[in-house]
C-alpha cells in the first residue's frame, strides 16, 4: 500500500512538473540548453563535416573525375548560352525601360549556422532566433539558393527548421518541363526523400526537369530552386503521376544557411 | 561511489547527445543516425535490471536531454517514453528469462517501437484534446523507421557480444 502511494505521488509530481514546464518554461529551457551547448555543437558539426569528407574522399576519386569531365562539358555549353543571353539581356533591358517595369524585389537574407539535426533528418537547429528577427514560417535556403526548409519553431536565440524532406513537410511546387510550368505538390518522405504528387497523367515530365517553389499557399516565396526530377512513378489506376525529386540542398557542403527575412 | 556514478553517467550522456545531434548526421545512413541515448538506457535496463534507482534517474536525465532535439510541441514526452520502456523491458525480461540474442532482439524491438511511437501517440492525444491534431502518418516513414531500427540494433548487438565476452572472461577469472 505504501509502495503504491509512493509511486502515485511520484507520478503526480512528475506530471505536475511537466505541466508547469510546458506552460511556463519549455521554450526557456530549450533556449538555455542550446545557449550552453552552441559552441560545442558548432565544433562537433564542423568536425563531423570534416570527418565525413575525409572518409568519403578516397571512395569518390573515380566519381569526382567523371564529374569534372561532365562539368567541363557543361561549362562549354554554358559559355555558348552566355553569348546568346547577352543578346537577350540587351533586348530585355530595352523592354523593361519601355514598359517601365519595376526592379525585381531583392530578398533579404540572414546568415545562420547549423548546430544539430534530429536522428531522422526531419529538422535542424540553427543559431538565430526571435532576438535576431526570425519568426515561424520563414524560408531557409543554402548559400547556392536551394530551398532547405522552413522555420517551424523559434526560441529567443535559436530556431528549429523543418526540412523540406521531413515526413510532415508538404507544399506547392512548380515543375519546369518542356511543356511549360506544371503545378504540383511536394511531400517529404523522411530522411533524404522528397516526392512530387498530383501531376495529371497526360503531362510529360522528364528526369532533370527543374523544380521551384510557388507562392500559391504562401508557405515559400516564389521561384526558389528546390531540385530536379529524378524518377517517375505512373500508376495506371491513378489519374495522377508522382515521382522523386533530388533536393539540391543536400548537395550543399556549407555549414551555413540563409533565412529569407522578407518573404 | 554511487554518487559519482550518477555524475559520471550524466556527464557521459551530455556528450553522447551532442555527438548524436551534431556529429553523426554527417555520417548518417540515408539521413538516419543512431539513437545513442536510447541505446545506452536500453542496455542498462537490459543488462543490469536490478539497478532500479539508477536506471530511473538515468532515463529522466536522458529523456530531458533528448527533449531538446524533439520537434513535438510538448516538453517531457521523451522522459515518459523512456520511463515506460523501463517497465516494458523489465516485464519482458522477466517473461523471457536469461540473456540470449533471441530475447535481446524481441525486447529491443519492442522498446524501440515504444521509444519512437509513445511520444508521437502522446502528442496526438494531447493535441486532439486541444483541437490542433498532429497526425501520426505525417510524422512516420516506415522505411526510415526500419533503417533506424537496423542501425540501433547493430550497435546493441555489437555491445551485447562485447559485454558477454567481457563478462564471461571476468567470471572465468573469478
Amino acid at each position: 500500500m505504501k509502495k503504491i502511494l509512493k509511486f502515485a505521488i511520484t507520478i503526480l509530481l512528475i506530471t505536475g512538473l511537466f505541466v508547469f514546464i510546458n506552460r511556463f518554461a519549455g521554450n526557456f529551457l530549450k533556449n538555455s540548453f542550446y545557449k550552453i551547448s552552441a559552441p560545442i555543437q558548432k565544433a562537433a558539426w564542423k568536425t563531423g563535416d570534416w570527418v565525413s569528407d575525409a572518409m568519403v574522399l578516397p571512395f569518390r576519386l573515380g566519381v569526382l573525375r567523371l564529374e569534372y569531365q561532365e562539368i567541363a562539358k557543361q561549362n562549354l555549353l554554358l559559355k555558348e548560352e552566355i553569348i546568346g543571353l547577352k543578346y537577350l539581356n540587351e533586348e530585355n533591358a530595352a523592354l523593361r525601360a519601355a514598359l517601365k517595369f519595376s526592379v525585381e524585389q531583392k530578398l533579404q537574407l540572414a546568415l545562420v549556422n547549423v548546430l544539430s539535426q534530429d536522428s531522422q533528418s526531419s529538422f535542424l537547429i540553427i543559431d538565430k532566433g526571435r532576438k535576431d528577427g526570425l519568426s515561424d514560417g520563414l524560408a531557409v535556403v543554402t548559400a547556392e539558393g536551394a530551398l532547405a526548409g522552413r522555420i517551424e519553431n523559434t526560441f529567443d536565440d535559436f530556431s528549429q527548421t523543418l526540412l523540406i524532406t521531413a515526413k510532415s513537410s508538404s507544399f506547392d511546387i512548380e515543375i519546369q518541363s518542356e511543356e511549360g510550368s506544371i503545378l504540383a505538390v511536394a511531400k517529404g518522405g523522411g530522411g533524404y526523400d522528397l516526392f512530387f504528387e498530383l501531376v495529371p497523367q497526360d503531362v510529360v515530365i522528364k528526369n532533370g526537369d527543374l523544380v521551384k517553389t510557388t507562392s500559391l499557399s504562401g508557405k515559400f516565396p516564389k521561384n526558389i530552386i528546390i531540385g530536379e526530377v529524378a524518377g517517375l512513378q505512373k500508376a495506371d489506376a491513378s489519374s495522377f503521376q508522382r515521382g522523386q525529386v533530388i533536393p539540391y540542398f543536400l548537395e550543399s557542403a556549407s555549414n551555413e544557411l540563409f533565412v529569407i527575412t522578407n518573404p | 561511489m554511487t554518487g559519482w556514478k550518477y555524475i559520471v553517467w550524466f556527464l557521459l550522456l551530455y556528450p553522447l547527445v551532442i555527438i548524436q545531434a551534431s556529429f553523426l548526421p554527417h555520417l548518417s545512413v540515408r539521413g538516419v543516425t543512431p539513437d545513442l541515448i536510447f541505446i545506452v538506457i536500453f542496455l542498462w535496463i537490459f543488462l543490469f535490471p536490478k539497478e532500479k534507482k539508477f536506471i530511473y534517474i538515468l532515463s529522466i536525465a536522458g529523456g530531458l536531454l533528448l527533449e531538446n532535439y524533439s520537434i513535438l510541441p510538448f516538453f517531457g514526452l521523451s522522459v515518459v517514453a523512456l520511463l515506460l520502456i523501463i517497465l516494458l523491458v523489465k516485464k519482458l525480461g522477466s517473461v523471457m528469462q536469461g540473456f540470449s540474442i533471441f530475447s535481446l532482439l524481441i525486447i529491443f524491438s519492442a522498446a524501440f517501437l515504444c521509444f519512437k511511437f509513445i511520444p508521437a501517440v502522446s502528442a496526438f492525444i494531447i493535441t486532439l484534446a486541444q483541437k490542433r491534431v498532429i497526425f501520426l502518418p505525417l510524422t512516420f516513414s516506415w522505411k526510415y523507421l526500419a533503417i533506424s531500427w537496423g542501425t540501433d540494433l547493430i550497435i546493441v548487438v555489437g555491445y551485447f557480444y562485447f559485454y558477454e565476452l567481457f563478462y564471461k572472461k571476468k567470471s572465468q577469472r573469478n
